[in-house]
């Protein structure tokens, strides 16, 4: 009797041992989305620096003249609209950039203000802080050699680096002298008068995070309310996301899955990545999602019919801590596109056989992105309205109401962004703890 | 070893093991919910488990509540005092009759209490099988005092029976 | 050490009947199964109800002894072997003195006439089927005719298988060289006790004087004295000749005063009686209807057997006094401790107690389901104990039966004994706590059935003992015997 006591509670002991042993903790790992996935880390969201660079070449003068138009109370309204966001800082620039005191900056709405004689965009982009939101006020008056060197630091500046360029072009009235334009720098004169076809467009260059540039576009778009209808404004925006909404979680909404349920046994912190698990290995697991394409005013539009499906599957080397490609070959995740509605809203179903399509024994991560094909990435309709061919061809041809090159610039942007940046309509992050 | 001490000690071995079903419970459960609960945002693995481990805490303290009880009825509750009315196995099976009927009663009332748990009829199945099969019905088996220790059903086929050299 | 015991007369088989008991409880000096109990009944009124009830059970015990309820305990461990025939009568039937004298062939001559003048016609003619009718003066002639002397001029009883046998039983005995104690019980003051008591034991230091003289065979003796009266009616004054109560007191004078003169014959001699003389309801001149009920007397008769048994051969000559100590009452504390032959002492009170719970816990939770477990009425679940011990056994057995049969007769035995007290009390086991006729206990009492002590055994705690099932020797028990002697020991008092 004693004996067969001792085992039964020698037994015990071991069971619960194996018991205890497989519960707990398991161990916790941060995950991030690995590097080749090519989207921006998650930043702390604080209070954005504003910086404004002010164009104050005397091609700038001419929108000062005239009593009317936006420009006059543009370094106010602007002030105070940046203010709003955040700590703002003023600049001129021509050829240097140098920062302005106090509210100097009011000086801009005089013609006094204008006495620079050379442009030098790029320069502004040297000294600007990617960090920060930065805004050049100018009229973007650029050669293609001019502008090919700008582009280049857009890239490695700001789309390598996930961040946004928009731009807002806003007819105002003009008098006054354009100097510097084409290839022999010759000078036009212009007055607009009070005809709305013959305002001229100055433009609003903004570059720096995402969120910011649609947190400014929003106040902008909130602050002249009033004037719309009154005041042509109109936008181009060059964003990783497209302008879409809804494009990552935790703006997706899952709607429908499939062997599959949500998890926390590991510590992610991006909110973009979200963590599930499966059921059966064996089984076909889904997920769908409803996604939104309802661009905001000024995005690239995509063809929704043309659309890039990228998938990657990485599986976490836990003793180096980093992220080793999975190939699935035939058997990787799927990914489906459903019809768009009205409302602009569709499904994306991402399929995959666990046991096939996952590094089993490993945390995994899938990255399933829709992406619109280069081509397809339409500009604004606007932009050609407001463009002027290559003035070096015809200088007759001058319209003061139209920037000569403007096409060509934007789509500069739109391409250096496709480039750098990996612009999706939707970027699908899941991590599945295989261990 | 007194009768008494011996049946003080099945009683934490009572415990003891409705507290290893319990684990065993939690654990089921868990595997279990990876087919219902689903991919809501506020509806995690983990989340669930959260208000699962109280739930399986309860029953299995019920289960060892009732088993135990049992226990003492047989050892301490019931009188011989003839040789007639000594069956008790209707109070045993009304027993575990009743734990059964819990098992299903008592995760329904608890998510009334806690609708953040998702509930599927795979639980009240899996404290059926651990808490009252295994639970109760294995305890009572050989744990019962010896004086009723053939009233579970198939106990005399489990238990060792004393004497036997007929 | 063998044991003998002879029942002499109707008191004789009183004595014997306790004995009987006594022994069933263990309370024998003898170690478990080692020695036998040789018991033999002298009686010409074979159909004597007393008689009839004592070997009822002593037969009953001699059939279930045989059950296996192993080693180390004091239950049945000792041998009752009966006599074959068990009964000795000194007449035959339907015969009369003048029948058994050969009075006819004396008829006229000196021999007859001192025969007619010792006699009454009355006594002379009188048929001795119902034993000698209370005159020890006609036992004494028939006894003495049965005897002769032999070659050797011994006193001899030739050519009867009871006395050939015994003779021979004791001789093997002796020659194994076991000790024989041989006990004779019977009453001075009646008919064939008190002619067979001084008779019998002549006989047997006659038959026996070699190994008497060696020392390996002791004779003993309960002598009853007077303990009971009655009263017959006119019309059993009519039906005949029939023993008087007047003439108990003078018989017991004139026989007291023959063994103070007399060699008796007898190596110790107990001399039992009661002041007080219980009246006997129906009187009755013999045979089944005289069926007298236990009585203290006789219990302390077969003490007295037991005290002889245990002895010492060398404790020399001694004369021992044993009485109660409260005029009103017979306890526990009045009863010695019986001596064993380990060296060894057994407390009557704990042996009896222990044996009347487990005959009652027999009657009351066994015997009444027992039948139908065995045949499947009753789910057998609801008694462990039955299926660990006895599921498949065949109990439409001798043994069993026998059994149950001396379970009614002890509870018969124990209530009449508790009852006899005549006036007095008899605190040995509680009254109030069982009935006989059918033999059954009162549950809530049963922990406290022996007078003055709380054995704790209740009849819940029995029921969890028997269920546990923990038997003290697995080895040497088997089938019935085996449940018995669980429930033996699971009536041993916390």
């Amino acid at each position: 009797m004693r004996k067969k006591m001792h085992s039964l509670l020698v037994l015990l002991m071991v069971l619960m041992g194996l018991i205890i042993s497989g519960c707990g903790d398991e161990k916790i790992s941060v995950i991030e989305i690995p590097k080749e996935v090519g989207q921006s880390e998650t930043v702390e969201q604080s209070a954005p620096i504003v910086d404004i660079y002010w164009d104050a070449t005397e091609s700038m003068r001419g929108y000062t003249a005239l009593q009317t138009g936006l420009y006059r109370t543009l370094p106010d309204n602007l002030g105070e609209i940046a203010s709003s966001m955040g700590e703002t800082h003023f600049f001129r620039f021509g050829e240097a950039v140098t920062p302005m005191e106090g509210r100097s900056y009011r000086s801009f709405s005089s013609p006094d203000a204008y006495t620079e004689l050379v442009t030098s965009f790029g320069r502004v982009i040297d000294e600007a802080n990617a960090d920060h939101l930065s805004i050049v006020v100018t009229d973007l008056f650029e050669s293609d050699a001019d502008w090919s060197n700008v582009t280049q630091k857009l890239r490695e500046k700001y789309f390598a680096k996930h961040l946004g360029v928009a731009v807002i072009g806003v007819k105002n009235p003009f008098q006054g002298d354009i100097y510097d334009v084409g290839v022999n720098a010759a000078k036009f004169s212009w007055d607009s008068g009070n005809e709305t076809a013959k305002f001229r467009p100055f433009y609003l260059f903004i570059m720096g995070p995402e969120q910011d540039i649609k947190d400014f576009l929003q106040r902008w778009q909130e602050h002249f309310a009033g004037d719309a209808g009154v005041v042509e404004m109109q936008y181009a925006v060059f964003l990783e996301n497209l302008g879409a909404e809804q494009t990552s979680f935790p703006d997706l909404q899952v709607t429908d899955s499939k062997n599959l349920y949500s998890n926390e046994s590991l510590e992610i912190k991006d909110k973009r990545v979200r963590e599930f698990g499966y059921d059966s290995s064996s089984n076909e697991t889904g997920l769908t999602v409803t996604c939104k394409y309802r661009p905001m005013n000024g995005a690239c539009l995509a063809n929704m019919q043309k659309l890039e499906k990228v998938m990657q599957v990485f599986a976490l080397d836990e003793e180096s801590g980093e992220w080793k490609k999975v190939d699935a070959g035939q058997d990787a995740p799927q990914i489906e596109v459903g019809p768009v509605d009205g409302e602009g809203n569709y499904n994306a179903t991402l399929t995959f056989v666990p046991d096939q399509a996952i590094s089993m024994g490993h945390v995994n991560f899938i990255h399933a992105r829709l992406a619109p094909e280069p081509r397809s990435l339409k500009l604004p309709p606007w932009v050609k309205d407001w463009n002027m061919a290559n003035i070096d061809l015809d200088p007759n041809a001058f319209d003061g109401s139209k920037t000569a090159n403007l096409q060509h610039i934007l789509e500069s942007l739109r391409d250096t962004m496709l480039s750098a940046a990996q612009p999706a309509l939707v970027n699908i992050n899941l991590v599945i703890n295989a261990r | 070893m007194s009768r008494n001490a011996r049946m003080g000690l099945y009683m934490l071995g009572i415990v003891v093991w409705m507290g290893i079903l319990g684990l065993i419970a939690y654990e089921a459960g868990s595997l279990a919910a990876h087919s219902f609960i689903g991919t809501g945002v506020n509806a995690s693995l983990q989340k669930w488990q959260g208000l699962y481990k109280p739930l399986v805490f309860i029953m299995a303290s019920i289960s060892a509540l009732i088993t135990v009880f049992w226990c003492a009825l047989t050892e301490w509750g019931f009188s011989v005092q003839s040789p007639w009315g000594v069956g008790k196995r209707t109070v045993w099976s009304l027993m575990g009759a009743a734990l059964a009927v819990l098992s299903f009663v008592v995760p329904y009332v608890y998510v009334m209490q806690k609708s953040a748990l998702i509930m599927s009829p795979i639980i009240p199945v899996i404290f059926l099988l651990l808490f009252v099969l295994a639970g109760y019905w294995i305890s009572t088996i050989f744990a019962t005092s010896a004086a009723y220790k053939y009233t579970p059903l198939f106990s005399s086929q489990i238990r060792r029976r004393k004497g036997g050299k007929n | 050490m063998s044991y003998y015991f002879i029942s002499i007369g109707g008191s004789g088989a009183k004595v014997m009947e306790s004995l009987t008991h006594l022994c069933a409880a263990g309370l024998m000096p003898n170690k478990e199964k080692m020695s036998d109990l040789y018991v033999m009944a002298i009686d010409p009124d074979i159909g004597n109800g007393n008689l009839k009830r004592s070997s009822t059970a002593l037969h009953c015990l001699n059939e279930f002894q045989s059950l296996d309820i192993g080693r180390g305990t004091s239950l049945f461990k000792t041998n009752v072997k009966l006599s074959r025939p068990f009964i000795w009568s000194p007449t035959e039937a339907d015969m009369n003195l003048d029948d058994i004298m050969s009075y006819q062939a004396y008829r006229g001559t000196s021999i007859g006439n001192l025969y007619e003048v010792l006699y009454t016609q009355e006594e002379r003619s009188t048929m001795l089927n119902e034993g000698f009718r209370g005159r020890p003066a006609i036992g004494a002639a028939v006894m003495a005719k049965k005897a002769g002397l032999d070659k050797s001029n011994n006193l001899n009883i030739a050519n009867e298988q009871a006395w050939d046998n015994l003779i021979h039983a004791i001789q093997q005995d002796v020659k194994n060289g076991q000790e024989a104690k041989i006990f004779l019980a019977g009453s001075v003051f009646g008919g064939t006790g008190a002619a067979g008591v001084p008779t019998v034991a002549r006989l047997l230091r006659s038959m026996l004087k070699e190994y008497i003289d060696a020392g390996t065979a002791r004779i003993g003796g309960a002598l009853i004295l007077p303990f009971f009266s009655f009263t017959p009616t006119e019309q059993d004054k009519a039906a005949g000749m029939y023993a008087s109560s007047e003439n108990f007191l003078t018989n017991t004078k004139a026989a007291l005063k023959y063994y103070a003169m007399k060699d008796s014959g007898y190596d110790a001699m107990y001399f039992i009686g009661d002041s007080q003389l219980t009246a006997v309801d129906k009187f009755s001149i013999g045979a089944a209807s005289q069926n007298n009920d236990a009585h203290i007397v006789d219990f302390y008769g077969a003490l007295a057997a037991l005290d002889f048994y245990s002895e010492k051969a060398d404790s020399g000559q001694q004369c021992s006094y044993i009485s109660h100590m409260a005029d009103d009452r017979f306890s526990w504390n009045d009863l010695p401790d019986i001596k064993l032959e380990d060296g060894g002492e057994v407390r009557i009170k704990d042996a009896i107690a222990q044996f009347a719970r487990f005959i009652f816990a027999y009657v009351h939770l066994v015997k009444p389901v027992l039948s139908d477990l065995a045949s499947g009425k009753i789910k057998d679940y609801k008694y462990p104990w039955f299926r660990d011990f006895l599921a498949g056994l065949s109990i439409d057995t001798t043994e069993v039966r026998s059994f149950e049969a001396y379970a009614e007769s002890f509870a018969t035995w124990l209530d009449q004994l508790e009852h006899s007290g005549n006036n007095r009390r008899v605190e040995f086991i509680n009254p109030n706590a069982f009935t006989s006729q059918p033999a059954d206990v009162v549950p809530e009492h049963f922990a406290t059935l022996a007078v003055d002590e709380d054995s704790k055994v209740t009849m819940n705690e029995l029921w969890h003992r028997l269920c546990e099932g923990k038997l003290q020797d697995e080895e040497y028990t088997r089938g019935f015997g085996r449940f018995l002697r669980l429930l033996y020991d699971s009536c041993a008092k916390v």
